[in-house]
């Protein structure tokens, strides 16, 4: 736990005279590094997903590899597969976003997942690519 | 360590706002930060527990859970991560219980894990999972009042962006 990179804001952690003093503008970053984690651990990929798009701070912190296990944790308690070769975020984005990637397409509704490539993309584009098949 | 006396017990428990609590012992001791000092004074009954990390608001709401889940079994000790149950159902009486305001349940949430109520500090965090679950970037942020630090370019890059970042 302690060679994990702290959140910006998580310097009150540990300092007891920080609990005292919590009024309105307490915010959910503020929480110490371990309750944070209890709380993230409680959430599915796409919910880590979209926190660490709401943030440059909640990004930096999701987006490290060393927040890997909280990826991981929130995956396997939906049963979801190991998939060795994509990253957690973009396994986690693949799976539950449904933008076709093909850059300058992005419809919302690409059905067809390789999971061998990584990508998803939009009937259009299956047919296109022919990549899928 | 406990004995049969200890359930007649009565503790006092002193908050940071110097306002006093007597409680039976087997309310006091869902929390094993109280238990453990409980254990380290032994029975000098008369003594106080100093809880300077919590407020006698907080302290009074975490007391009512206490009092209820007084009969409560100690939980089973944690199996891997893996296999730990994570559903984010929560009891009837507890939901009703964490139906309090973002402060009061953050505030709830930090007294829980200062005074080591594992079941407790499960409530809070499947409560605030729960608010954000199936929620978008700007809903959340609303919800948390979280400053949305992006450019708009920046928030349309990372929707593609799915990659590890460097560590620096």
């Amino acid at each position: 736990m302690r060679s994990h990179p702290p959140l910006v804001e998580f310097g009150k952690s540990g300092d007891p005279a920080a609990f005292a003093t919590i009024g309105n503008g307490f915010r959910i970053i503020d929480f110490p590094f371990e309750i944070f984690m209890e709380i993230a651990s409680r959430m599915s990929p796409n919910d880590v997903l979209n926190l660490a798009r709401s943030s440059k701070t909640l990004r930096k912190f999701f987006m490290s590899k060393s927040s890997k296990h909280v990826w991981v944790s929130a995956r396997k308690a939906m049963g979801i597969p190991d998939l060795d070769h994509l990253s957690e975020p973009h396994y986690a984005d693949l799976l539950f976003n449904k933008r076709c990637h093909i850059e300058n397409c992005g419809d919302p509704n690409a059905v067809e997942v390789s999971f061998a490539l990584g990508i998803r993309l939009c009937r259009n584009y299956t047919q296109k690519v022919d990549l899928l098949s | 360590m406990s004995t049969t006396e200890d359930k007649t017990r009565k503790v006092k428990l002193v908050t940071s706002d110097n306002e006093e609590f007597e409680v039976d012992w087997e309310v006091a001791t869902r929390s094993v930060l109280i238990k453990h000092m409980l254990e380290d004074i032994g029975e000098s009954e008369e003594q106080a527990i100093p809880l300077p990390n919590v407020t006698a608001n907080v302290l009074k709401k975490v007391l009512e859970w206490c009092e209820h889940h007084r009969k409560d079994p100690e939980p089973a000790p944690e199996s891997s991560d893996d296999n730990r149950k994570r559903t984010l159902e929560i009891g009837d009486w507890d939901a009703k219980f964490i139906q309090v305001d973002q402060e009061m349940l953050f505030e709830i949430i930090l007294a829980a894990n200062y005074l080591d109520i594992k079941a407790l500090l499960d409530v809070g965090c499947k409560t605030v999972a729960n608010m954000i679950k199936g929620k978008q970037p700007e809903e959340i942020r609303k919800m948390f009042n979280i400053v949305n630090d992006f450019t708009p370019e920046e928030e349309a890059q990372i929707k593609k962006e799915n990659e590890w970042a460097e560590d620096r």
